[in-house]
């Protein structure tokens, strides 16, 4: 399987202070960062957009994941086991 | 007595993981048998199977047409059997594991009860990036936080004069999943919109907030009027935030008694 360069490059942004430093640098500088990580033009401008939609997009691309909306909501059973208020007492 | 041989450790990574995990869930990520995650993106997936290959998503568990309970309970069962099994589990969320995560207080509770040892840990939710993000402290005017359906089946009151914060504002009422972004049930919203404009007037400004997931990525902020909120680009994602409208008027007697006044 082929590596997820965008998954693995976003990783180091996240956890790798110095690399988010030099990245915010200048743009010339995160395309040459992005390029040296192999990523593609799309992946590069959803990164650059700073819109968490367009890279959450783009991960899926590469991951071929369900989309995070399937579970996005969380969890919240307890909602749906009411104590029913009836308006006629 | 001593506690059985397995564990349960439910640790949160925050909104935009791995940089909001704290070090104890890095560190019981890591040592643990084994890994269950219920998180949001393959970037804070592989992060966690980077610490521990021994991974395991139970959001495969999740389906279209198939009621979240039915979900949940398989999610419960998968980390109790293992631990039964007597491993040391880490069971990982996203945001805070006991913020809206009902398989793991319920995995808590069924193993305490037989003699486990199982604990949380607490995580970076959204309301600690919205605060963050929109500059408010809950102490300056309080701060109500509720999840929107429970607000209108339990007819929560209004207070004007206190913050609000209304959770999962773009899946009112809806007991399955949805495979969109876009808000799962525009007429709850409608519901939704009705009922604040009881305590509030129609152009008092309200957020709707979506936190970065990604880094240097933005959180989303989107400012109306709440008459119109119905109209905004509500995601299934969204939490609405109200600031108050009045101020809240003092208690002359209590302060007296409290020695304030």
């Amino acid at each position: 399987m082929e590596r997820p360069r965008l998954t693995e490059f976003l990783l180091r942004l996240a956890t790798d202070m110095e690399t988010q430093a030099k990245f915010r640098h200048s743009k010339s500088e995160a395309v040459q960062m992005m390029e040296e990580a192999g990523l593609n033009c799309d992946q590069q401008e959803a990164v650059l957009s700073g819109e968490t939609r367009r890279v959450q997009e783009a991960v899926i691309l590469e991951t071929g994941d369900l989309l995070p909306a399937m579970y996005c909501g969380k969890v919240r059973q307890h909602l749906f086991e009411f104590e029913v208020i009836d308006d006629a007492e | 007595m001593s506690p059985k041989r397995g564990s349960l450790t439910a640790v949160g990574i925050g909104i935009r993981a791995p940089a909001q995990a704290t070090f104890e869930a890095s560190s019981a990520i890591a040592r643990a048998d084994r890994v269950f995650t219920i998180v949001a993106d393959s970037v804070a997936e592989y992060w966690i199977r980077s610490l521990n290959p021994n991974t395991e998503p139970l959001t495969r568990l999740y389906a279209l047409d198939k009621p979240r309970s039915e979900t949940y309970r398989e999610m419960v069962e998968r980390i109790v059997e293992s631990v039964r099994a007597g491993l040391v589990v880490c069971a990982v969320s996203y945001g805070h594991p006991g913020v809206f995560a009902y398989p793991l207080h319920e995995s808590i509770r069924i193993l305490r009860g037989e003699g486990f040892s199982a604990e949380m840990l607490a995580g970076v939710s959204a309301d600690a990036c919205l605060f963050a993000d929109l500059g408010i402290d809950p102490a300056s005017a309080g701060c109500r936080s509720y999840d929107a359906t429970d607000f209108l089946v339990h007819r929560r009151t209004g207070d004007a004069a206190s913050g609000l914060i209304l959770w999962q504002i773009g899946s009112i009422a809806e007991p399955g999943v949805r495979n969109s972004d876009a808000a799962w049930n525009l007429e709850g919203l409608r519901v939704l919109v009705e009922r604040l404009l009881e305590t509030y007037r129609p152009e008092h400004e309200a957020i709707v907030y979506e936190a970065a997931r990604f880094p240097l990525c933005n959180s989303i902020v989107v400012r109306t009027p709440l008459g119109a909120l119905a109209d905004a680009p509500v995601s299934v994602l969204s939490t609405l935030y109200v600031p108050p409208m009045t101020k809240p008027r003092a208690d002359a007697a209590m302060a007296r008694r409290l020695g304030i006044l």
